[in-house]
């Protein structure tokens, strides 16, 4: 077979084979791809926006979606073999929509990825203050830890690095209050 | 077995500048020089050179031809293409025994069907439907109903993957089911899993009053509506 033909057979092998490679492995050539993809796959979504790739530990990246106002979208996603992205193994947020009818704001702690993140559908929020709460085994209660606050994006979508206390707690974020640009409260929860 | 170093052949490679090739090449020739010297007459190392020369042509002409040959843009794409292939060759043997094994898994649930994941034992009345729908890349075929003798129900189901769908490969399950008066059932169960799964949800207390058997699920946006008629038919 001459070069050129074998060149050829090489470039559909590699292009047949690497389709149904990363198709039945679950491998994607970007976050968003595995984002969407487990979206599809959990039954929401797609998102119709990305608000955040944050950057875990080793090349593991937690990816945030929009799915509506009240709905967000998360999925942690590795690098896997060098230019390609997977789901991370272990337990998933997937979709995290507002608890209740008259929620107007949700957050959570992302113990794996130290950060907090959420959303409110509040149309004039432009800070969010709250507490996160901890308790691990040899604790008797929930403990809180210092009011946190972050900035709202014109997408009502917060987030704020938190480093976490220990490796054993679990953490909540709780007591949630939403802001406007003069420090006006529009909204508070203490769920 | 080793060929003899020709200044003819080393001549001939200046010429040729995929040096991948070269190692080819080189073999090649020599090979052919050592063909042609069989036959030729006892000669120093000076009259062998001019013996080459005289029945191979001219060095330069044929090292320029070889190049042409062995261009080193499609030399590169060449060899590159071909690591790669092989790369992704030795990658796909995971997925490839994986998806043997998940193949083998959904030959074994197509055989074994419900009975994998309810018992038939106390199956009193039955119901038989052809409902069919699909919730993303998941199609789902409603099979029928089966009516235990202790009023137990149990919805029968399949789900089917497409596994060139856009969506990644996670399972799908009804949750909740209603009667004609709006009460709710949960509908714990099993399933197998797989691209083609047989599950089974399993509805207690149902009102033995209502005659239909409604599914309702609705889950951000994905919709899938089904009614059953209770029209139950003695199993022998």
């Amino acid at each position: 077979m001459s070069r050129k033909k074998a060149t050829i057979c090489y470039i559909i092998f590699i292009i047949v084979v690497g389709f149904l490679f990363m198709k039945f492995s679950g491998r994607y050539f970007t976050p968003e791809q595995v984002l969407h993809a487990n979206e599809l796959g959990l039954h929401y979504g797609p998102s119709e926006k990305v608000l955040l790739k944050y950057k875990g530990k080793d090349s593991n990246m937690l990816v945030i979606g929009k799915v509506d106002d009240r709905t967000l979208s998360v999925i942690p996603v590795k690098r896997s073999l060098f230019v390609l992205w997977k789901l991370e193994s272990g337990g998933i947020p997937g979709c995290v929509p507002m608890r209740y009818e008259d929620d107007r704001v949700v957050g959570n702690y992302s113990s794996n990825y130290e950060v907090v993140y959420g959303l409110t559908d509040l149309e004039n929020a432009e800070r969010v203050k709250f507490y996160v709460e901890h308790k691990n085994n040899d604790m008797p209660d929930f403990e809180k830890r210092g009011i946190y606050e972050a900035d709202v994006d014109e997408d009502g979508f917060f987030y704020m690095p938190l480093e976490k206390v220990d490796e054993e707690s679990w953490y909540y974020v709780i007591e949630m209050a939403v802001y406007d640009e003069n420090g006006r409260e529009l909204y508070k929860t203490e769920w | 077995m080793g060929c003899r170093e020709y200044k003819y052949t080393e001549e001939v490679l200046k010429y040729v500048r995929f040096k991948y090739d070269r190692i080819d090449i080189r073999q090649e020739l020599n090979e052919h020089i050592e063909d042609m010297l069989e036959f030729a007459p006892e000669m120093n190392e000076e009259e062998t050179e001019a013996y080459i020369r005289e029945n191979m042509g001219d060095a330069e002409a044929l090292g320029k031809e070889l190049d042409k040959e062995h261009k080193p843009l499609l030399g590169w794409i060449w060899r590159i293409s071909r690591a790669m292939a092989m790369v992704i060759a030795v990658l796909c043997i995971p997925t490839v025994i994986n998806m043997a094994l998940l193949s083998v898994y959904t030959a074994h649930n197509v055989i074994v069907g419900y009975d994998g994941w309810r018992s038939k034992e106390g199956i009193e009345y039955t119901v038989e439907t052809n409902i069919k729908g699909k919730i993303d890349d998941i199609y789902i075929l409603v099979d029928g109903v089966d009516k235990y003798e202790n009023g137990k129900m149990v919805l029968k189901y399949k789900t089917i993957h497409n596994p060139f769908g856009k969506s990644a490969g996670w399972t799908f399950s009804f949750g909740n089911f209603y009667d004609e008066f709006g009460t709710r059932y949960y509908g714990g169960g099993g399933s197998g899993g797989g691209y083609v799964s047989y599950q089974v949800a399993d509805i207690n207390d149902f009102n033995p009053d209502a005659q239909k058997l409604i599914i309702d699920y609705n889950y951000n946006g994905r919709i899938f509506y089904a009614e059953i008629p209770l029209e139950w038919e003695a199993v022998k």
